[in-house]
C-alpha cells in the first residue's frame, strides 16, 4: 500500500510539472522525473519517465545533503546540473527540495524533480553541441545553488548565473519559468508527504521507506542468483570501448560490476558522469526482475559498481560530457546485456537530432530497432532502453517550424537476423524549408548493434543531407551543417541485433522479412570513409 | 415515482446498458412505472440478443412475438459491442490511406514504448491490415503542394477491394485545414464499392496526425461492426424509435452512431445517471465511483459533463470528444497475490469464470473473498446461484480456508504473524488505496477539492468500500441510489440528445480572429442542429453549447472552456482569456505571464431534452431507526463488531442507520463502517 502511495505522490509530481512547464522538452517529450528520497537521500519511488534519470537522480541529492548538512533551513531549495556534482549532462537541471519536520529542525525525507531544459548556453543552440571538447562549451554549470532561501525565489541570482561565462544560456526567462515549475512540483511532492506523515506518523512513514527498498533488494538478489559471470566490451564509433565484467556471487546473492578497461576520458563529449553509469546499472538490473517491483535505491543494493576515475565513465573536470547521457548510456546499458547475455543489443544511440536558427529551435531523439533476446523479436522503431522520449506529432512539427517531414517510416530489413531477429530501426527524412543550422549527434554509424547466440549484427544508422542541387553528403556520426531551403536532412537509425542462428535464408523466412524497397543501400556494409561538411565554428 | 407525467403516447419507452457480462433493462411504462430487469449478455441458448429478451420479459412477451411500434415508443441503449470488438480486435479490416511517406506514421506514433522496463517490447495490434500510401502533400497552413494522383490511388484502391476489403479510413497530412484530398479520395473509394469510408477531416477535424489518424481507423474498424448490430436489434423492433448512447454522453440517431463515438458507450449512461440522480438528491459536486468485477470506473462532476478531446483506448489514441473517465484494474474478481514479500491486489482478475473462490468453481482468492472474510459480504443474504445446481450460496468455508493458509505462508516468509481477518483486510486496504489514487488523478491532481464533494456509488462492488476509500479522501459524504445496481441503464433514459461538432482553429486569441470564431461557431452549431432536429420527433427542447479550445502558444494541451454556462457570459476576447487564466490557475496554481493564447478549436453540442427523472419527496417514517434483519460479526480496522444486518426494503425515508451495519438489497450490499451514519432520504 505505501509503495502505491509513495508512486502517487511521484506521479502527481510529475504530472504538476509536465502541465506547469514551458519547454516542450519536458511538456511534449516528457524529458523529466521526478522522485521521493529517505532522510539518507536514497531513492524511494519515482515517476518513471526517463530511465537515464533514476539511479543518478541519488547522486543529485546526495551531492546537496553532504554539502549542505546543518545549513539547510524550512523553504530551501537547491538546484544543480553539474555533471561532476551528480548532475548527468548541463541540459538536465535538478531540483532538491529538503522536506522538514514541523518544527523545521529536522529534515524528514528529500524530493527532487529533473527537467531537461531546452537550451543552458553553450556553443550551440539547445546546448547539445555535437562537438564540444570541454564542460564549458556545453553551457551554465550550476553547482549546488540555492534556488529559494526559506521561501524566497533567488530569481535575480538565478539569471546572473545563467548570463555568466563565455557561452551563456539564451534564454534565461524559460529557464526562470522551467525552475518556477519544478520548485511547484516538489512543493507538491512536500506537501503530499506531509500529509502522508501526518496521518501515519514520521516513524511509519520512514519505516515503509526503508522496506519498499529492502522489498526492491530482495528481488534483485533472487534475479541476480539466475545470473552467471560474463565480460563485455562494446566498441563505439569513435574508437572508444566500453569494458564491463560481471561477477556474481551467487552465495551472497550479490554482483560485482566493474568497469575497469573501459576508455579513458576522452577528448570528445562522449564521456558519461559517473551517475550516468549508475543509471544504466539500475536499469538493467531492474528490467531483470519480471515483476512489476517498484524501482529505488533498494534495487542497487546487492551490486557494487567500480569505475575507475579518469576513465570515460567517471571522467574529470574539465571534460565534456553532453554525449555521455544519451549515447554512452545507452552502450553501458547493452555492454551490460552483453556480459550477462540476456539479449541483443538495441541501437547503440538515441540519434539526437537538433536543428535551429535564431528564432527556432529544435531537439528530437529518434527511435531505432530493439534487440531480440532468447523467445522473442526485437521492436522496430521504438523508443529504447535508456530513454523513451515522445516525439512531437508532424503535424505540429511542420506548423511550427519551416520543415516537412518527407517520410517517417521503419527501415525495413534493417533488424539483425537470427531465430529471433532484430527490430528495424526508422528512416527520418527532413526537408528545410528555410536556411538552417542542423546537428547530429549519434553512434551505431560504424559499428553495429550486436547479434546474440548466432544472430546476426543489426544494419548500421546513416547520416547524410540531399541538396537541393542532387549531392549528396554522407555525414559522420557527429555533424554539423548549414542547409540551405530545399536540403533535405536523413537520418536512417540502426538496426537491433539478432538472437539464435538465423534460418537458411530460402524458404519462407526470407519472404516472411519483408523484403528492401525503398533503400538498396541498406545492407551495405557500414562506410568508414567519412567525409564531414562541417561548420567551421 | 408515482407522479410521473403520463406518457403521451401510452407507449413504453427502454433505457438499457448492454455491458461485458451483464444487460440491465429499466422499463418505463405508460403510467410511468419503473420496472428493472437483469440478464445475461450472452446466453445464445436461450436467446439471440439480450436487450430484446430483456424488453420481451418486462412486456410478458413470448420469445419470438415482435416488439412493435404501438407498443414501444423507443429503446435508448448503450453497448460494449464496440468496446469489445476493439479489445479484441475483431473489427473489420480495414485499409489505411495515408500520404505518402507516413505509412508507419500510426505504428510509430509519438515512437515510446508503453512499459518501461520490458525486455521484450509489445505494441497494441494494429487496426489495419493494408496501407495505401497516396501522392498528395497538403502544407501546414493548407495549400496544395502536390495534387492528389488519383488514377494512381484508384488502382490501389481497386487492389484492396479484390482483396475482399470493404472499409477504408483516410488520414492525409494536415486535412483538419483543407479536406479537399481526403474528399476526393473517400468518393473514389465510394465509387469502387468501399461500403465503410471514414476520412479524417470529418471524423475528427483536429490537429495532430496521429491521434486523428488513429480515430479514423477505429471508426472505420467498428463502424460496421456496429452497423450489424443496429440492424439486427432493429429487425426485431419494427417501427420502434432506436437510440444509442455515445462516449461523449448524448444519444443519437441509431443510424447516426458511429465507431469513433461508441467506446464508452455503457460507462458514458452510468455518469448520466449519476449526475440526474445527484442532482434530485440536491448534490451538485459529485465523483462517481463505478466498481464492477474486473474494473473501477471513476468521474468527476461539478456542474458540466467533463469530455476529454484527447485520450488512449486501448492503444489506441482517440481524438473524439468522450467523457472523463478514470479506468483502474481492480474490481471484485481481481486476484489476490503474495510474492513472497509483498501483498498485492490485480491487475488480474477471477472473472465471471471461475469467478472468486467463493463462487464454488474453484476460482482464486480475489477481493470479494476478502469481504466474504471480513462479513462484509454475508452468503446468507446474497443470491444463492453458485454450485453444480445454481442454488448453493457463496462458499463462506473456502474462503475461511485459504486465508488461513494464506496467513501461514506470510508468517512462514516475513515472520509476521496476522489473523486471517488481518490479512484480508489488508488487501482491500491496497485496493481502497488504489482507488482512492484514482480518484484524486481525476480530482485533486486537477485542482479540485474533493472533501466538499459527494462520493457516488455505484455498479455491484462499490458499496463494500465506499466508506473506505471516502475515508482515504477526506470526503464526509456517499450516495447510494436506489437504482446503482442499474444507474448506467437508468442513464440511458435520463440523457440528451446530442451532436457534437468539432472545428480546428489555431489562431491567435485576438479582437481580428474573433469575428471569423463567432461565425465558424454558428456554422458549426447550425449544422449541429439541423443534425439533431432530423432525429428527434416532435419539437424538443433544443439548446446550444459552445466550448473554445484555448492553450498557450507554444504548449500543447489546450483547456476546454464553456461559452454558454450560466451567469457567465463570454462576449468578447477579454472574457475568454479571463475564464482560461481562471481555469488554468484552477488547474495548475499560476499563470504564463506575458505568453500569448491560441484558439486551438471550437467545438460545439447541440442537444434535445432526454426524460427528467422525477422523485417526488416522499413523507418521512415515523421510527427513526429500522428493525435489523439480524446481526452478524464484521471485521473492519483490525477488530470483530457485532454489526446488525438491515435489509433494504424494509428502510424508509428518514431512517437513521448508525454504523458499523451491512445494508443488503436486491444487487448490492453497502457496508456502513464504524464512525459512518446511514439516512434514508426522502426521494
Amino acid at each position: 500500500m505505501f509503495n502505491n502511495l509513495f508512486m502517487n505522490i511521484a506521479e502527481q509530481m510529475g504530472a504538476q510539472l509536465q502541465n506547469t512547464a514551458y519547454s516542450v522538452n519536458i511538456k511534449e517529450r516528457l524529458d523529466f522525473s521526478c522522485a521521493l528520497f529517505d532522510e539518507r537521500g536514497q531513492l524511494v519511488a519515482n515517476a518513471p519517465h526517463m530511465p537515464v534519470h533514476l539511479g543518478s537522480m541519488s547522486e543529485s541529492i546526495l551531492s546537496v545533503m553532504r554539502r549542505n548538512a546543518e545549513r539547510m533551513r524550512p523553504g530551501d531549495v537547491y538546484v544543480l546540473n553539474d555533471p561532476y556534482h551528480g548532475g548527468t549532462h548541463l541540459p538536465d537541471i535538478t531540483v532538491v527540495t529538503p522536506v522538514f519536520d514541523a518544527p523545521g529542525n529536522r529534515v524528514m525525507c528529500y524530493v527532487g524533480s529533473r527537467g531537461h531544459h531546452a537550451d543552458v548556453g553553450g556553443i550551440t543552440p539547445g546546448s547539445m553541441p555535437p562537438s564540444s571538447r570541454s564542460i564549458e562549451e556545453e553551457g551554465i554549470q550550476l553547482d549546488n545553488v540555492k534556488l529559494v532561501d526559506r521561501g524566497r525565489f533567488c530569481e535575480a541570482e538565478l539569471r546572473a548565473l545563467l548570463q555568466t561565462g563565455p557561452y551563456p544560456a539564451r534564454n534565461p526567462d524559460q529557464n526562470l519559468a522551467d525552475l518556477k515549475a519544478q520548485v511547484a512540483a516538489n512543493e507538491k511532492g512536500a506537501r503530499e508527504l506531509r500529509k502522508l506523515i501526518a496521518e501515519f506518523g514520521l516513524d511509519v512513514v520512514q519505516a515503509y521507506m526503508r522496506h519498499v527498498q529492502d522489498n526492491a533488494e530482495d528481488s534483485v538478489r533472487r534475479a541476480i542468483a539466475e545470473l552467471s559471470d560474463g565480460t563485455f566490451v562494446l566498441p563505439l564509433d569513435n574508437g572508444a570501448n566500453v569494458a564491463v565484467r560481471v561477477v556474481v556471487d551467487r552465495a551472497q546473492r550479490s554482483a560485482l560490476v566493474d568497469f575497469s578497461g573501459s576508455s579513458p576520458q576522452l577528448q570528445s563529449n562522449f564521456n558519461a558522469p559517473r551517475a550516468v553509469c549508475t543509471a544504466a546499472v539500475l536499469y538493467v538490473f531492474r528490467t531483470l526482475v519480471d515483476d512489476d517491483i517498484p524501482l529505488n535505491a533498494g534495487c542497487l543494493r546487492p551490486i557494487e559498481i567500480r569505475v575507475p576515475q579518469g576513465s570515460m565513465l567517471n571522467p574529470v573536470p574539465p571534460a565534456s560530457v553532453v554525449a555521455g547521457n544519451v549515447e554512452t548510456s545507452t552502450c553501458v546499458t547493452n555492454a551490460l546485456y552483453g556480459a550477462l547475455t540476456t539479449m541483443a543489443a538495441s541501437q547503440c544511440t538515441m540519434n539526437n537530432f537538433t536543428f535551429g536558427d535564431a528564432r527556432h529551435q529544435y531537439y528530437e531523439t529518434i527511435a531505432g530497432g530493439s534487440g531480440a533476446g532468447p523467445g522473442f523479436h526485437g521492436q522496430s522503431a521504438v523508443q529504447t532502453h535508456m530513454t523513451n522520449s515522445r516525439l512531437t506529432d508532424p503535424e505540429v512539427l511542420e506548423l511550427r517550424f519551416p520543415v516537412h517531414l518527407e517520410r517517417f517510416e521503419i527501415r525495413r530489413g534493417s533488424g539483425g537476423r537470427g531465430q529471433y531477429h532484430g527490430g528495424d530501426g526508422a528512416i527520418r527524412r527532413i526537408r528545410f524549408l528555410e536556411p538552417m543550422t542542423a546537428s547530429i549527434l549519434s553512434n551505431g554509424r560504424r559499428i553495429p548493434a550486436f547479434g546474440m547466440a548466432g544472430g546476426e549484427p543489426g544494419a548500421c544508422g546513416h547520416n547524410r543531407v540531399e541538396r537541393a542541387d542532387g549531392r549528396i553528403e554522407q555525414l559522420d556520426h557527429i555533424s554539423t551543417c548549414q542547409l540551405n531551403a530545399g536540403d533535405v536532412f536523413v537520418i536512417e537509425t540502426p538496426g537491433g541485433g539478432g538472437y539464435g542462428t538465423p534460418p537458411q535464408p530460402d524458404g519462407d523466412e526470407a519472404n516472411e522479412r519483408q523484403p528492401t524497397q525503398h533503400i538498396p543501400s541498406q545492407r551495405h556494409p557500414c562506410f568508414n570513409s567519412i567525409s564531414i561538411d562541417m561548420q567551421a565554428r | 415515482m408515482t407522479h410521473e407525467q403520463p406518457d403521451r403516447t401510452g407507449r413504453w419507452q427502454f433505457w438499457i446498458d448492454r455491458g461485458g457480462t451483464f444487460t440491465d433493462v429499466v422499463g418505463h411504462g405508460p403510467a410511468g412505472q419503473l420496472r428493472t430487469h437483469k440478464l445475461l449478455s450472452d446466453n445464445p441458448e436461450q436467446y439471440p440478443d439480450a436487450a430484446v429478451a430483456g424488453i420481451r420479459h418486462v412486456l410478458g412477451l413470448g420469445p419470438t412475438t415482435p416488439i412493435t411500434g404501438d407498443l414501444v415508443e423507443c429503446v435508448k441503449m448503450g453497448t460494449t459491442v464496440a468496446t469489445n470488438a476493439l479489445l479484441e480486435r475483431k473489427g473489420e479490416p480495414t485499409a489505411l490511406v495515408t500520404t505518402r511517406g507516413f505509412r508507419d506514421a500510426l505504428r510509430i506514433g509519438y515512437q515510446e514504448r508503453p512499459r518501461l522496463f520490458d525486455r521484450q517490447i509489445a505494441l497494441p495490434e494494429l487496426l489495419y491490415s493494408r496501407v495505401i500510401e497516396a501522392r498528395e502533400r497538403l502544407a501546414a497552413d493548407g495549400r496544395v503542394l502536390d495534387a492528389l494522383d488519383e488514377a494512381d490511388l484508384r488502382a490501389q484502391l481497386q487492389a484492396g477491394r479484390r482483396e475482399g476489403l470493404q472499409s477504408v479510413a483516410i488520414v492525409f497530412m494536415h486535412a483538419y485545414r483543407n479536406g479537399v484530398h481526403e474528399k476526393r479520395a473517400a468518393h473514389i473509394a465510394r465509387q469502387l464499392g468501399y461500403s465503410q469510408v471514414s476520412a479524417s477531416h470529418e471524423v475528427s477535424p483536429l490537429i495532430k496526425l496521429v491521434g486523428r489518424g488513429d480515430t479514423t481507423v477505429v471508426d472505420a474498424y467498428l463502424s460496421p461492426i456496429l452497423r450489424r448490430y443496429v440492424d439486427q436489434v432493429a429487425r426485431e423492433m419494427p417501427g420502434v424509435a432506436l437510440y444509442f448512447m455515445q462516449s461523449s454522453g448524448g444519444l443519437t440517431d441509431a443510424h447516426s452512431f458511429q465507431g469513433k463515438d461508441a467506446i464508452l458507450s455503457g460507462p458514458a449512461g452510468g455518469i448520466v445517471g449519476m449526475v440526474g440522480t445527484a442532482a434530485v438528491a440536491g448534490f451538485s459536486r459529485v465523483v462517481g465511483f463505478d466498481m464492477g468485477g474486473t474494473s473501477t470506473d471513476v468521474s468527476h462532476y461539478a456542474g458540466e459533463l467533463e469530455r476529454a478531446f484527447e485520450t488512449q483506448v486501448a492503444g489506441v489514441r482517440m481524438r473524439a470528444p468522450m467523457m472523463s473517465i478514470h479506468t483502474v484494474a481492480a474490481g471484485g474478481g481481481s486476484i489476490l497475490h503474495f510474492d513472497g514479500a509483498r501483498l498485492r491486489v490485480g491487475p488480474d482478475s477471477a472473472g465471471a469464470n471461475p469467478g472468486p473462490a467463493c463462487y464454488r468453481r474453484g476460482g482464486p482468492l480475489a477481493l470479494t473473498d476478502a469481504n466474504v472474510m471480513l462479513g462484509k459480504l454475508q452468503p446468507d443474504h446474497f443470491p444463492r446461484v453458485f454450485g453444480p445446481g445454481a442454488d448453493a450460496p457463496l462458499d463462506k468455508a473456502v474462503v475461511r480456508e485459504r486465508f488461513l493458509a494464506l496467513a501461514h505462508e506470510i508468517e512462514h516468509a516475513t515472520g509476521v504473524r496476522q489473523r486471517a481477518q488481518e490479512v484480508a483486510e489488508g488487501f482491500v486496504d491496497i485496493a481502497v488505496t488504489n482507488m482512492a489514487n484514482a480518484v484524486k488523478r481525476i480530482s485533486i491532481a486537477r485542482g479540485y477539492d474533493v472533501t466538499r464533494y459527494t462520493l457516488q456509488c455505484f455498479g455491484g462492488a462499490a458499496g463494500q468500500h465506499a466508506c473506505r476509500v471516502a475515508d482515504a479522501l477526506g470526503m464526509t459524504r456517499i450516495l447510494v441510489h436506489p437504482f446503482s445496481g442499474v444507474l448506467s441503464a437508468y442513464g440511458m433514459g435520463l440523457a440528451d440528445q446530442s451532436v457534437m461538432r468539432e472545428g480546428s482553429i489555431e489562431e491567435p486569441l485576438d479582437e481580428r480572429v474573433w469575428p471569423a470564431l463567432m461565425r465558424r461557431f454558428e456554422e458549426l452549431s447550425e449544422e449541429a442542429l439541423g443534425l439533431v432536429r432530423s432525429q428527434v420527433a416532435g419539437t424538443p427542447r433544443l439548446r446550444v453549447i459552445r466550448h473554445a479550445h484555448v492553450r498557450y502558444q507554444g504548449t500543447d494541451s489546450a483547456l476546454i472552456l464553456g461559452l454558454d454556462e450560466e451567469g457567465h457570459p463570454v462576449p468578447d476576447v477579454s472574457a475568454l482569456r479571463a475564464r482560461f487564466e481562471e481555469a488554468y490557475r484552477t488547474r495548475f496554481g499560476f499563470l504564463m505571464q506575458g505568453r500569448s493564447l491560441v484558439v486551438e478549436a471550437a467545438s460545439v453540442e447541440a442537444l434535445a431534452q432526454g426524460h427528467v427523472p422525477v422523485e417526488p419527496r416522499q413523507p418521512l417514517a415515523p421510527d427513526a431507526s429500522p428493525v435489523p434483519s439480524t446481526h452478524v460479526e464484521l471485521f473492519s480496522g483490525g477488530r470483530v463488531w457485532n454489526a446488525p444486518l438491515m435489509d433494504r426494503k424494509q428502510t424508509r425515508p428518514g431512517h437513521e442507520i448508525p454504523g458499523p451495519a451491512l445494508i443488503v438489497g436486491a444487487s448490492e450490499t453497502v457496508v456502513v463502517e464504524p464512525g459512518w451514519h446511514a439516512r434514508v432520504t426522502s426521494h
